[in-house]
């Protein structure tokens, strides 16, 4: 098992992992920014080092830096948290050339699946079913004219490189697909210095749903069960909850087993999550895999009772999975709230600032992630979240109402926050059937104004 | 309609231009291995340690041809895209009149004017050249072999006018042009704040060369052993790369010795019949048939390959055992160099 | 009690001055420097606070650098450490320091050198003015921002 770890991130993630490696006697090292000084991450690991100045680029993204200070205090791994470099494939690479752990999975795997395109073969070969469309990159128009006629219009360009929403354009017709994939190539040069792009049915009405995968050095892959992420905006998820409305058992045993092939078939060994879009028919489609911890996976904790983070760093200090598939059990349901400092009134724009006030909820089946603090003060210079408000009950209707309470409860005095549009869109009727897809935020914007 | 499909980056061709030959520049890489049964000598940088860093710090392979430089540098126009480094001795490199260090990638932004100086420490300084010098491969290696004429620049020393182009950059070199893009700079050039330390501090009153036993060690005299681990020994003006000749004390053998020529490599330290003894160096005959009392350790052939005539140097045994090892240590430091060099461009 | 920054105010002074002999007390603490050797004894005395020069000139002179140092106006600026690493003041091993205390530099002037996983960068001053204090050792690892030498700047 390791000594140490060094945990390049920050945040509410940063205190996650500084939690974990507290309750496994492992000593952690944090890093920070000049700005992040006063941050609950450096408050609490067992040594701290400032990396640079404020900007991303210069600090949590400054990999010279980072590595100076894992030599130095002789670290064995490092987490990445989410984001930053976590699925950085060359500082992957690097660590494992410097004698440190990199916790996460191999880089060959993360380079294989950070390529969507590349990771669409995989699928095919997996018999794992992927949204119609081309099959790799698009190497000349009239292919891809072609194969747009035969999936049918609208369909979607997407970035090979991409991600988070960029590098992305629905076309309608032939005419909008010629000038769709001038501009997502363009795009997508501009934001991931690659212009390979390729072609899918662009399907308008489903639902997000990922699957939680693990797997260890052994061959051996679990799937803990669904979340599901379709309330959205812009391609941000803001809720998330497991079990997904749409499941049935036999659906779930599909897909869950669909994820565990996809993650064998690349002998995936650490955590992850395959994202599928699911049809109104329930047909579900591999949408791209994500070679990381992600941020809603205390979701999948609160149902199974299963440390996903813990089970990480055993898996990558060398550890078999300590559970097999029969031993995962999911247990009620599970609703997630991601509490943000920005105005839902004024187009979610952010609103940096000190928060004066800070009183979280308690109580019977609630779970709060955050790095806040009263007097903290949130920079504009990091993503904007406050706090991620997990709420169980026996079933969904009990899960909202303790998530309605906790929201009633939760003080966050000096910034503006998310709470009333979370606090709305527990009372709308369309969330509280379940009946809802990606494209619900769009419809709702009444849960937005105040 | 004009679609970008996959762009090539190997970025633009580069040449430079000779404006002053300096006194000796020659192409050289890590010499021509595998012909000596031909009779066809390895040549190669002097100082290959120097030469393998210049490589390494513009993203190069090891083994890529750069130039050898001798006490007097150069003039050579360099075109805008050049990415560069100079290791190894300083002859006062300018860019455009202006002073720039060694050991460090250097990219232009206009084209340029490299001039060197007075020498200050050394003698010999390699400039490496991202992408490479774009010459043929003569017996697998872009090596001048100047006594045969072929190889490297046409089988010779480097003349004014002459035109060199440049090889394609690779990956790793387009990456430490991005990184150095970083650093918003108005000059003509920009260098990174980064460097690798590679010269060695030389003492001014003598540099002790490590060496251990070879062949014909037993052959020589006690008094001459005693003579050849304790007095200092002056470098003679008839060195080059072919080997330094030595003199001071008159190494003897116990008896004349009629000896057939056998192997030589660099570093071989020979007797010849006037006692003065000689240290084979990059250009060295395939074999030789002089006494061969010691052999320097290859970790200190970067020293005396900077050193310049009537420089001293005196000779300290040590066992082959830790020849290697300190070899070992230093093929690890490069090692370690090059993941450093990595990790700057992630 | 005195603190260790009034040690150090008070070792300055006498050193600039070249006392053979120097003594100060206050409360319960005296110190004694003899022979410009920065040999110092504390003592734990009860004594009212007294102020013994045996070079009666100077004692002038000393409370006017006492107070100069004391100064808030003084422009005191640090040179930070730019990266995460090691820093070294000489530039070979066993070779002499960059800079010393009380050196001039320049903005160029190189004070030391940084090293970040095996590669060595110069620390350039940036300020013009006097060196008042260095704040790291040779070998030591220092973070970013770490302030490395104090300078007086003019």
């Amino acid at each position: 098992m390791f000594k140490k770890i060094l945990i390049a991130n920050r945040g509410e993630i940063a205190v996650r992992i500084i939690r974990a490696c507290n309750e496994m006697g492992i000593s952690t090292v944090a890093v920070y920014s000049e700005t992040d000084k006063e941050a609950m991450h450096v408050k609490i690991a067992d040594e701290a080092y400032c990396i640079g100045k404020t900007s991303v680029k210069d600090s949590y993204l400054n990999v010279q830096n980072i590595l100076s200070v894992a030599m130095h205090t002789k670290a064995d791994a490092i987490h990445p948290g989410y984001g930053f470099l976590s699925e950085n494939t060359d500082f992957a690479e690097i660590c494992e050339e410097f004698g440190i752990t990199f916790i996460g999975p191999s880089y060959k795997i993360i380079s294989k699946m950070g390529d969507k395109s590349n990771a669409r073969d995989t699928m095919k070969m997996v018999k794992v079913p992927t949204v119609p469309g081309t099959d790799g990159e698009i190497e000349d128009i009239d292919e891809a004219i072609a194969i747009a006629n035969k999936i049918g219009y609208p369909v979607i360009v997407k970035a090979s490189a991409g991600g988070g929403g960029k590098g992305m354009r629905v076309a309608n017709s032939e005419d909008e697909l010629i000038s769709s994939i001038e501009t997502a190539q363009k795009e997508a040069q501009n934001y991931f210095g690659n212009p390979m792009v390729y072609l899918e049915k662009y399907l308008e009405y489903t639902r997000h749903v990922e699957i939680q995968i693990i797997g260890d050095n052994y061959g051996n892959v679990v799937h803990l069960g669904e979340r599901d992420c379709s309330i959205q905006r812009r391609h941000q998820k803001l809720v998330e909850e497991s079990p997904s409305p749409a499941l049935n058992d036999d659906l779930r045993n599909n897909m869950g087993q669909a994820a565990v092939n996809v993650a064998k078939a690349v002998n995936y060994n650490s955590v992850g999550t395959v994202e599928f879009l699911l049809d109104e028919e329930n047909n579900f489609y591999f949408m791209e895999m994500n070679t990381r911890i992600q941020v809603e996976h205390g979701v999948t904790e609160m149902i199974t009772g299963i440390d996903i983070m813990k089970e990480q760093i055993s898996i990558a200090a060398g550890e078999k999975l300590s559970f097999t598939q029969e031993d995962v059990k999911i247990n009620g349901c599970a609703l997630e709230c991601r509490i943000n400092a920005e105005d839902p009134a004024m187009n979610f724009i952010p609103c940096p600032g000190k928060v004066e006030n800070y009183l979280s909820p308690g109580g019977i089946g609630l779970r709060i992630d955050s790095a806040v603090y009263p007097g903290y003060v949130i920079s504009p210079f990091y993503d904007s979240m406050v706090s991620k408000v997990i709420a169980w009950g026996r079933d969904r209707e009990e899960a909202i109402s303790r998530m309605k309470r906790a929201l009633n409860e939760f003080v966050i005095d000096g910034v503006k926050t998310t709470i009333p549009f979370h606090k709305k869109l527990m009372d709308n009727e369309t969330f509280r059937k379940g009946n809802f897809n990606t494209k619900f935020l769009e419809i709702h914007k009444d849960l937005f104004e105040n | 309609m004009d679609l970008l499909f996959h762009v090539h980056k190997g970025g633009e061709i580069v040449n430079i231009s000779v404006l002053n030959p300096g006194l000796l520049t020659t192409i050289q890489d890590l010499g021509r291995n595998g012909y000596q049964k031909y009779g066809v000598i390895v040549s190669g940088a002097m100082d290959t340690y120097a030469m393998r860093l210049s490589n390494i710090i513009v993203g190069n392979e090891e083994n890529e041809g750069v130039l050898e430089i001798t006490f007097v540098g150069p003039s050579l126009k360099l075109e805008k895209g050049t990415l560069f480094s100079i290791t190894g001795a300083d002859l006062s490199p300018t860019i455009n009149g202006k002073k720039i260090s060694r050991g460090r990638p250097v990219y232009l932004n206009k084209d340029c004017i490299l001039k060197f100086g007075s020498c200050i420490t050394g003698c010999r300084c390699y400039l490496a050249v991202a992408g490479g010098f774009d010459v043929p491969k003569v017996m697998d290696s872009k090596s001048t072999y100047l006594r045969a004429e072929f190889g490297g620049f046409k089988g010779r020393a480097l003349k004014k006018g002459d035109i060199l182009s440049i090889g394609i950059k690779n990956s790793k070199s387009t990456k430490i042009i991005k990184k150095l893009e970083e650093i918003k700079v108005k000059d003509d050039f920009v260098a990174s704040s980064w460097y690798i330390k590679n010269f060695m501090k030389q003492n001014v009153e003598s540099t002790v060369i490590r060496v251990f036993e070879d062949r014909q060690f037993q052959k020589v005299s006690d008094e001459s052993i005693d003579k050849f681990f304790s007095s200092k020994f002056n470098i003679d003006t008839r060195s080059d790369r072919m080997g330094y000749r030595l003199s001071g004390e008159k190494i003897e053998l116990k008896e004349k010795l009629e000896m057939i020529s056998e192997e030589v490599s660099v570093g071989t330290i020979q007797i010849p019949p006037d006692g003065n003894p000689i240290i084979l160096l990059a250009d060295r005959q395939t074999a030789g048939g002089y006494p061969k009392i010691a052999h320097v350790a290859s970790i200190d052939i970067q020293k005396i390959v900077q050193l310049k005539p009537n420089d001293k140097i005196t000779f300290k045994k040590i066992t082959l055992e830790e020849a290697e090892k300190l070899y070992f240590e230093r093929e690890k430091d490069i090692l370690e160099l090059k993941k450093s060099i990595k990790l700057i461009t992630i | 009690m005195i603190n260790i920054d009034d040690i150090e105010k008070i070792v300055r002074v006498v050193d600039k001055f070249n006392f053979s002999h120097f003594e100060f007390q206050q409360e319960n603490s005296k110190i004694v420097i003899e022979n410009n050797e920065i040999s110092k004894t504390v003592i734990n005395e009860s004594s009212k606070a007294e102020t013994k020069a045996f070079d009666s000139k100077a004692e002038k002179a000393i409370n006017e650098e006492v107070e100069e140092i004391n100064e808030e106006n003084v422009e005191k600026k640090y040179i930070k450490a730019a990266f995460t690493g090691t820093f070294y003041s000489v530039k070979e091993q066993g070779g002499p320091s960059f800079v010393k205390l009380y050196d001039e530099v320049e903005c160029d002037t190189v004070v030391g050198l940084l090293e970040v996983m095996k590669l060595f960068n110069e620390i350039e001053s940036g300020v013009q003015g006097t060196i008042i204090d260095i704040l790291v050792k040779d070998g030591e690892f220092v973070e970013y921002g770490q302030p490395l030498f104090e300078i007086k700047s003019k």
